[in-house]
């Protein structure tokens, strides 16, 4: 059977970014895919990591890591593999024209919907709280028949937060979709559609010229477009004469839209081959190496042959990790040894939804060696050439520290140039 | 297989992915979703069971299912769900002809010079408003009936005899509307050591039937083509099919749809195989036949939606790739809009162009006089829309073989 260089299971965002970094170095690269991943309910940020510990106060990635426990994915990786990654990253999305911004020494706050301030490390430019501090008159951007977005409440928030001395005025846009009416509530993706085309863009920005003085500071909910460029950015600052910034909405998220295509198109033009719907279901392992992976389809299996596999399938929600009656966690295809961090499943759930504790269940998954090599309790290799990355890794909890997208790209990209050493 | 929740809309997570991926989502308001319409509605059906008001705007493309990261099969529910309205309601006129392909080639095929008759009587139909009056968009030109059938075509070839077999299931589209292409599979399977067999009882696999709502129908054709199905494969022939519509149907929806009704249709789906399915997997035992003549050309590709939902990747793609001398471009544009007979609908007309749009510029785009394209109705709206040659990647193949 013909093997191809890498095969990378799973299309998210550690998925289609290992297979990248892979194609992009000349490697022929397999990906599968089921489903589309979290892209549109991640919003499009990199988040790299904000509250490391219990205490729930915000730091960077570079001021904590030395304090991060010694199963972090982040302390396996250390500071320079994070730093390699976040470099690829923005150079990638450069490349792609939307460009990306941010690093691992600083935390970047963006605004929110209902008004708050949220940490982050990579983001678009089109996200930027600091603008609303620098400003004296804050517009805050309506879409008529918009459900999900609330204006006033987002106005009343950013009063606490970035304070009462501004001037606020909510503006409405009219998105003249009244085939909506009886249909489908129109979401921020239907503005963001609406944005990509041209006579969108016209339309909104002359409805704004005549509500907008230049000078200020303008809010739009993250509907600047689906398509990964900063043209309906540019087209509105310049017709508005102000700063502009996005509020992070509720999925679907068009930003989070706009880096899955960036990526996709990337992986396509770096020849990944991507197969969709397909679901990997086991691997043919000889000792400690893993030959092929089998496929599922619809109707029969496929085996496809690799002299190196990542492993990005994610966690309970996507299937990557199972949570068995026998209070233990499963990692499917391969058996992988899963870390959990209690024998009695009663200790796995903080109850308080809002604590300030990590939650047990999410720091459950697989152990890896700094190359991101799954290893047993003793520390050994599981598999020599297998690399795993994401949420499956164990010792983090992605949601409490807002680290998700941080972890999967650096352990995506080291995981890849583990995989073309092999 | 992979396991199917049918029952289980509670397998929907509510992640929203669906709504991203519905081509017709992004192209009207008025539809409310596959995540909506599919898993939200079917939780009521107890309470009520009508459908969901905005179900006709489905064209069951599988968008949807493709997105699905927990396994829905939410276009088979909608599907479902449409039949079960059309147990206690009336067709539109026009559905009983675009439901039944099928029945209107096997009319022709009767009637001396009758294809030749059918189209001259479509072009009228067209010209004096019949068309639009049935309620079929007179906007694009109706599928050509050809002058002979494919089994007629393939009765008069001389094949290559061999003790490695295959069935062919032509569909409807090779049989009565472009038996060429299925005459160049044909070549390229004898090129390949392989001696093509006609099962020439197959009925219609039932796509257009399902997406009309005949679900009995349906299910009369799926046991009748289950059980042909079955007999090839106990004497050890594979099937094979060229129309990714109909390797969907007979493969997965056949399973989707009727799982504990009719027999071996899950043990028949591991031996039904899209053509260049099954060319790839002996290009993996080094058995494809590699002695490809060069076509200097560039080409672009599109894939159907209901290739990329059987989980197989680009197998046409990976093979015209062999190709020397030939370019190819993967436009990755996502739906054609047609949908089988969706945008053959004269109120789905515009939006089906509406929805073509992005594949219709990355056509543009690309600036070649050829799209390849593994399925029939793809085919029609992209050269309606995109004003381009339009051929299925066996053609290209055969074509190659033949400068080797």
């Amino acid at each position: 059977m013909k093997a191809c260089d890498v095969v990378v299971i799973g299309g998210g965002i550690s998925g289609i970014l290992s297979a990248i970094v892979a194609a992009k170095k000349g490697k022929s690269v397999t990906m599968f895919r089921y489903g589309y991943g979290a892209f549109e309910i991640g919003g499009g940020l990199i988040d790299i990591m904000a509250y490391p510990d219990n205490k729930k106060e915000s730091s960077s990635l570079k001021n904590c890591i030395g304090t991060l426990p010694g199963d972090h994915p982040y302390s396996k990786l250390g500071l320079k593999r994070v730093e390699a990654a976040v470099k690829f990253l923005l150079e990638l999305t450069k490349e792609e024209g939307y460009a990306y911004q941010g690093s691992v020494d600083e935390l970047h706050w963006v605004p929110t919907a209902i008004g708050t301030m949220k940490p982050t490390g990579l983001y678009p430019k089109s996200f930027d709280s600091q603008i609303l501090k620098n400003a004296d008159t804050i517009y805050l951007v309506n879409f008529k028949g918009l459900k999900d977005y609330y204006a006033e409440l987002t106005e009343k928030m950013l009063k606490k937060t970035i304070g009462k001395d501004k001037k606020y005025e909510i503006v409405t846009v009219d998105p003249r979709m009244e085939e909506a009416i009886g249909g489908r509530d129109v979401m921020i993706m239907d503005i963001a559609r609406w944005l990509d085309k041209k006579e969108g863009q016209k339309d909104c920005a002359n409805q704004l010229q005549a509500l907008v003085k230049p000078g200020a500071a303008v809010v739009f909910p993250q509907v600047l477009g689906t398509v990964p460029s900063y043209d309906v950015y540019d087209k509105m600052k310049s017709a508005l004469h102000c700063d502009i910034t996005e509020a992070l909405c509720i999925p679907p998220a068009a930003a989070g839209m706009r880096l899955s295509k960036l990526l996709h198109n990337a992986a396509r033009k770096y020849g990944v081959r991507i197969i969709e719907k397909a679901r990997v279901k086991s691997a043919i392992v000889t000792d400690d190496v893993c030959e092929a992976v089998v496929v599922s389809g619809v109707g029969k299996e496929h085996t496809y042959a690799a002299k190196s596999f990542i492993l990005a399938t994610g966690g309970y929600y996507s299937g990557g990790l199972e949570v068995l009656d026998n209070n233990k966690v499963l990692e499917p295809i391969f058996n992988l040894p899963i870390k959990v961090m209690s024998q009695k499943e009663y200790e796995w759930a903080n109850v308080e939804l809002f604590s300030n504790q990590k939650q047990p269940f999410a720091l459950a998954g697989v152990t890896v060696n700094h190359e991101m090599c799954p290893v047993d309790e003793n520390g050994e290799k599981v598999l020599k050439n297998l690399f795993v990355t994401g949420r499956n890794l164990c010792g983090y909890d992605f949601c409490f520290e807002k680290s998700g997208n941080g972890v999967a790209l650096a352990s995506a990209y080291q995981a890849a140039m583990s995989a073309m050493e092999v | 297989m992979d396991e199917k929740k049918i029952n289980l809309p509670d397998c929907c997570i509510s992640c929203t992915a669906c709504i991203t991926a519905c081509p017709v989502t992004a192209a009207t308001h008025k539809f409310r979703g596959p995540k909506m319409v599919g898993p939200a509605q079917s939780r009521l059906y107890f309470a009520d069971n009508e459908m969901d008001s905005t179900l006709y705007l489905c064209s069951n493309c599988k968008n949807c299912d493709i997105a699905c990261p927990s396994s829905v099969p939410i276009s088979t529910m909608n599907m479902m769900a449409r039949a079960k309205y059309y147990e206690t309601h009336k067709h539109p006129q026009r559905d009983a002809m675009i439901g039944h392909p099928e029945k209107m080639g096997r009319l022709l095929e009767d009637i001396p010079l009758g294809a030749f008759f059918a189209n001259i009587g479509a072009s009228i139909g067209t010209s004096i408003g019949m068309v639009k009056a049935m309620g079929l968009a007179d906007e694009r030109p109706l599928p050509k009936f050809a002058s002979e059938t494919f089994a007629s075509m393939l009765k008069r070839k001389k094949q290559l005899s061999s003790d490695k077999k295959v069935v062919f299931f032509p569909g409807c589209v090779i049989n009565y509307n472009e038996p060429q292409v299925g005459m160049d599979f044909v070549e390229v399977m004898n090129q390949n050591g392989y001696e093509v067999l006609l099962e020439e009882d197959f009925v219609c696999c039932g796509s257009p039937l399902v997406t009309t709502g005949y679900m009995a129908e349906v299910k009369i054709n799926a046991t009748k083509n289950s059980h042909l199905i079955k007999k090839c494969i106990d004497k050890g022939y594979p099937i094979l099919t060229i129309c990714t519509s109909c390797s969907l149907m007979i493969k997965q929806e056949y399973h989707e749809l009727f799982q504990d009704e009719i027999p071996d249709v899950e043990e028949n789906a591991k031996h039904i195989f899209d053509a260049s399915e099954f060319l790839m997997d002996i290009a993996q035992q080094d058995q494809l036949n590699t002695n490809f003549g060069a076509i200097n050309h560039k080409f672009a590709y599109h894939a159907p939606c209901h290739l990329r939902a059987q989980g197989i990747g680009l197998p046409s793609l990976d093979l015209l790739r062999l190709i020397p001398g030939l370019q190819i471009d993967d436009l990755d544009a996502g739906c054609c809009g047609i949908s089988g007979n969706y945008g053959y609908k004269a109120e789905n007309y515009e939006r089906s162009m509406k929805i073509g749009e992005n594949l219709f510029n990355a056509v543009k785009e690309s600036c070649v006089d050829t799209v390849l394209t593994d399925c029939g109705t793809c085919r029609n709206q992209i050269s309606h829309g995109a004003q381009v040659k339009s051929k299925h990647p066996m053609t290209i193949l055969a074509e190659s073989y033949k400068n080797s």
